[in-house]
């Protein structure tokens, strides 16, 4: 049974990575399809004009003949025709490229929201199993049975055992899981500890990232709130930032995280700079946040 | 120009690696878990992913049609 949990664990590892391999690949093909759709749009447009400005030029010549009543305009009368025939292809092109472009955004909008949604799901499926099944393999390892509670990890209080599945839909204040690899935070102030000046740590946030994953997010899939965890920090005497209250309230309160969706499946950041930058350093994979579209 | 061949064929590359995971990963991972896993994200993913690929092939037929036109005259 042991070797068919690790194998388990083992499965789900790949998975995560499948998932979030999917998921930067899928953001790269949206984005270079909408690139070449836009390039082509472009270089069609282009040729139309250069075809449309040979037409007139050759319209001109073919007029100025027959203004001048000379005999032999027939050549110029031809390339008149020619011109046209060209122009009428060219607006072809410029209206099949539109059309191809119209019929293929609505399928790309969708890809990208849907794959978003698929995967912040499976990796919230995949962080609700992973611990279950790692403390079989400890309970096991040390004699206890299936059910035993994991032990050790971030030195907080015992979290709810066994969380239901946490679908992103169900996270508190409108948030939602996105991968901290989607994240575009090229442009954030923070760029050290030394960027820490609000009256918390680095270290203070990696505890509230502790406390997410070990007690507040579990206690959120069991519909806790902040009442909640503010009982349970007055009665496990903690206070200030390295409080459940505090890091419920940091990441599904007014001041979560919020991200804009780009087109190109990525997330610009609009706040939650700090915080980011302590996910990457911790290695975490994904943060809630608010995401407007 | 860039056709949009090339995009077409990556994402079949990443569309059956998402298969593959799933190939795999139903070898070990046997519980009604992994089941749920799959109904819940991995086949919608997948369908997903075949939704895109077909709007992906019209839009490259498409834009065919358009290169077509333009050399044709």
């Amino acid at each position: 049974m042991s070797d068919e949990v690790r194998a388990a664990l083992s499965a789900l590892m790949s998975l995560r990575s499948a998932l979030l391999q999917h998921s930067r690949d899928g953001s790269d093909v949206v984005g270079a399809a909408g690139r070449v759709l836009q390039d082509a749009r472009q270089a069609f447009a282009a040729d139309l004009a250069r075809r449309i400005a040979d037409h007139n030029e050759a319209q001109r010549a073919y007029q100025a003949c027959l203004a001048q009543r000379k005999g032999w305009c027939s050549g110029l009368e031809a390339r008149v025709q020619r011109t046209q025939l060209r122009v009428v292809a060219a607006h072809r092109a410029v209206l099949l490229a539109d059309e191809a472009a119209s019929a293929f955004l609505p399928a790309q909008r969708r890809y990208s929201r849907e794959s978003e949604r698929l995967t912040a799901d499976g990796l919230s499926f995949l962080s609700a199993a992973a611990p279950e099944l790692e403390s079989y393999l400890d309970a096991t390892s040390h004699g206890g049975g299936a059910g035993a509670t994991r032990s050790g990890g971030a030195g907080l209080a015992t979290a709810v055992s066994s969380p239901p599945l946490l679908s992103a839909t169900t996270l508190p204040g409108g948030t939602t899981l996105v991968p901290v690899d989607l994240i575009d935070d090229s442009d954030s102030p923070v760029k050290g500890p030394e960027s820490f000046t609000k009256g918390y740590s680095p270290e203070d946030l990696r505890w509230s990232f502790d406390a997410l994953h070990e007690v507040v997010l579990p206690g959120a899939a069991h519909d806790l709130a902040l009442d909640y965890f503010r009982d349970r920090d007055h009665r496990e005497r903690l206070t200030g930032t390295r409080s459940y209250a505090a890091c419920y309230d940091g990441f599904f309160g007014d001041s979560a995280i919020h991200l804009s969706a780009g087109s190109d499946g990525r997330y610009v950041v609009a706040n939650g700079y700090h915080r980011i930058w302590v996910a990457r350093q911790a290695g975490v994979t994904e943060v809630p946040a608010r995401v407007s579209r | 120009m860039t056709l949009l061949s090339p995009v077409v064929a990556r994402h079949g590359d990443l569309a059956a690696a998402l298969v593959r995971a799933e190939e795999s990963a139903s070898r070990t991972w046997h519980d009604e878990r992994f089941a749920m896993f799959e109904a819940r994200v991995l086949r919608p993913l997948q369908d997903e992913d075949r939704r895109f690929a077909a709007a992906l092939e019209a839009a490259h037929q498409t834009l065919l049609l358009a290169y077509q036109s333009l050399t044709s005259s």
